[in-house]
């Protein structure tokens, strides 16, 4: 990894907002980031936070209401539009639609800056275009048309858009919403490997708070009422600030499996063993439903995974009380057994007691 | 690439040949009929004597009329797409920002108001300008005050709906004018309202192509910037284009020349709303570099052919020119956005 020590973004007791007949609304204050070259940076918080307004404070689209943003360590609003373009690209979450236009030309308008009057595009900027394609693994949709992409394959060519435009910062604003798992977790692997070759800075918001933790070089944390945090994923993880910003009463940030887990209200009532991948999964099948899912032995009953079988056993005092073949259907039965009142309801597993024990004899 | 260079090479070349035909067929062909000596002589020296009647049909009446129709629709056309490209809508056109309006209400205080009126169209050329001239007052006044608005309101969303607003509010005018009016007067403004382009004088036509193509050739630098604004405000911008002086350019020269056409022919409908539609359709690009040009070709090309269909012998009278654009233009243009299923801005 190249890196320069020189820092391509750095703000300054900046204040962001928006004013409003003459009003000032301030949604962050006092913030002093700096981002390097050739890393990238994920910019997570909540919803409302000012995430959206920071980067386009940063894109000279808004202006900021004090304080300074220093771009390559000179301040913004030295900038002309011209430079700024030349210096700075975005990418955002407003859907681009342009009929007739094939992917390479509209990666080529990344060229605009450094065109002539009429838009020519030269050899240099072909070079450029050709590059950016590359580099995004495009070619094979490079003369197909634009909008009969699928969202995931637009946003690349967005990106792609912005790396033609050959700037030493790139802001991209949520460029993985709206997409599946896979393509999230490419179009950020593909981010981080551009900040890395091309030792180009690249800040990205996001909600994908996981993903963020695993691919970011950096991690610019926007609470809601506290300071920013800054620091790399894994310091910020320890100390508590992640887990701090977004657990609320529904969420809780587990800090061993960086997953978030739905805060657990009901009782317990298996004693489940095992680690295999079906237990697994029925853990989380129990979790979704609110039902705990720890090993502990005071509980009534027991559950495990009988894999000669391919099923299910549930356990009551060392027998066996149930088989099931589906999580699906254990499921049903404990939703429908009052958990308080178990020795009674035992009834319901009697048939599934009973279907076990016809097969055991045939 | 070059597969589809030929191409487009091959649509102009077609669109030029029917384009020469209709300008051949717009003085060919009228309510009367020329025999086609009158052609085979047209050029020599001296005309036979019989001939002068004719020459002076084709010369004095269509010719005129079959320049103001290519200056329209070329003009129309063009400030259709740069609405449409400024606004990103594909439904806006020339008339969208009420210039048109403006000039249906200069042209209304004119007629309904001060009672001179009634039978002033073809006869009296001095009423004819007067009411070219209410209609240029009428659309600048609202093209400055659609200015004055970009000045003032940032999000073109917000500008194209106090354009529209202007346009209702200068509506309304005209219909409490229509209100009032005497019926004679009411007639000669709904006369006036369906478009012509037989109101220019050849003494009026250098004076029109002199207003006219300024604009043209103006609106044909801002091709880059135009290209831009396709991706949307923010990232035009961030490419570095000023979005508040091409937002203003834009209007001024759209406004401009929508002023000038309905100055010169009354209100045309259609043409500058469809005329984009088509040639992004025909030229399968969404590049200005290629539109441009092919809206001036395909406006000249449909408002010759509207124009012709206007004057074909079989109607008993030269019909409206809206009668015409609307009528044939809607269900063609309709047929083709369903058969391609793209559209645009």
């Amino acid at each position: 990894m190249i890196s320069s020590d020189k820092n391509i973004l750095e703000t300054k007791d900046l204040s962001i907002g928006y004013t409003k007949k003459n009003k000032q609304i301030e949604i962050q204050s006092s913030l002093n980031l700096q981002l390097k070259k050739g890393e990238l940076c994920c910019l997570i918080g909540p919803n409302g936070v000012g995430k959206s307004t920071l980067l386009r404070s940063f894109s000279a689209e808004l202006n900021s209401l004090s304080g300074d943003i220093l771009l390559d360590g000179t301040s913004i609003k030295n900038y002309d539009s011209q430079q700024l373009s030349k210096n700075l690209s975005i990418v955002l979450t407003e859907s681009v639609y342009i009929p007739n236009m094939t992917v390479k030309e509209l990666i080529a308008m990344g060229r605009f800056p450094y065109t002539n009057f009429w838009g020519k595009i030269n050899n240099k900027d072909r070079e450029k275009v050709d590059e950016a394609i590359n580099l995004l693994s495009l070619q094979s949709l490079a003369n197909r048309n634009f909008i009969e992409l699928s969202d995931g394959e637009k946003q690349k060519v967005l990106i792609a858009k912005a790396l033609a435009q050959d700037t030493p910062l790139i802001l991209l604003d949520e460029p993985t919403a709206f997409l599946d798992f896979p393509s999230k977790m490419a179009i950020l692997a593909e981010l981080r490997k551009i900040a890395h070759q091309k030792n180009v800075g690249i800040i990205l918001s996001t909600h994908d708070l996981e993903l963020a933790l695993k691919m970011a070089d950096l991690i610019w944390l926007l609470p809601e009422k506290n300071k920013v945090q800054t620091g790399i994923p894994e310091d910020l993880v320890l100390k508590g600030a992640i887990s701090k910003a977004f657990s609320n009463d529904i969420l809780s940030f587990d800090l061993k499996t960086a997953h978030f887990i739905q805060n657990i209200k009901s009782v317990d009532v298996l004693n489940i063993e095992g680690n295999s991948i079906e237990i697994e999964w029925l853990k989380r099948a129990l979790i979704r439903k609110g039902i705990s899912a720890n090993t502990k032995q005071s509980m009534p009953l027991k559950a495990y995974y009988d894999s000669k079988r391919r099923e299910f056993i549930i356990e009551k005092e060392n027998e066996i009380f149930a088989a099931f073949t589906s999580i699906d259907k254990i499921l049903t039965v404990i939703e429908n057994t009052k958990f308080n009142n178990y020795e009674k309801d035992t009834s319901l597993f009697i048939n599934y007691r009973n279907n076990y024990d016809n097969r055991l004899q045939h | 690439m070059s597969d589809r260079n030929q191409s487009i090479r091959f649509i102009y070349i077609i669109l030029s040949i029917f384009l020469l035909g209709l300008i051949f067929l717009n003085l060919a062909i009228g309510s009367v009929s020329v025999p086609s000596a009158v052609f085979l002589h047209f050029f020599d020296t001296n005309t036979p004597e019989n001939e002068i009647v004719w020459r002076h049909i084709i010369l004095e009446s269509r010719m005129p009329q079959a320049v103001t129709a290519i200056l329209a629709g070329s003009s129309l056309g063009l400030a259709g797409l740069q609405m449409q490209t400024l606004f990103r809508n594909p439904l806006a056109g020339p008339s969208i920002l009420g210039i048109s309006s403006g000039a249906s209400l200069g042209v209304a205080l004119l007629t309904l108001g001060s009672g001179i009126g009634t039978g002033f169209i073809g006869s009296n050329i001095l009423n004819e300008l007067g009411v070219h001239l209410a209609a240029f007052i009428g659309a600048f006044l609202v093209l400055f005050i659609v200015l004055l608005a970009a000045k003032k309101v940032k999000n073109n969303a917000s500008l194209l709906i106090i354009g529209i607003m202007v346009g209702y509010a200068v509506s309304s005018i005209i219909g409490l004018l229509n209100f009032v009016g005497q019926q004679g007067e009411v007639h000669a403004f709904v006369i006036w309202g369906l478009g012509s382009f037989a109101n220019v004088q050849n003494s009026q036509l250098v004076l029109f192509i002199i207003l006219v193509f300024p604009a043209l050739f103006l609106s044909s630098l801002l091709i880059k910037p135009m290209n831009a604004m396709l991706l949307g405000e923010s990232y035009a911008q961030n490419l570095g284009v000023n979005l508040k002086r091409v937002r203003w350019q834009l209007i001024l020269l759209s406004g401009y020349l929508t002023a000038i056409i309905t100055a010169f022919t009354g209100p045309i409908a259609f043409i500058g709303l469809a005329t984009p539609h088509l040639a992004r359709l025909l030229f399968k690009s969404s590049d200005h570099k290629q539109l441009i040009p092919a809206v001036l070709l395909l406006g000249t090309i449909i408002s010759l052919a509207c124009n012709l269909l206007a004057r074909m012998p079989f109607f008993q009278d030269v019909l409206p020119i809206n009668v015409i654009t609307s009528l044939f233009g809607a269900p063609l243009v309709i047929y083709l956005i369903i058969k391609r299923k793209q559209i645009g801005f």
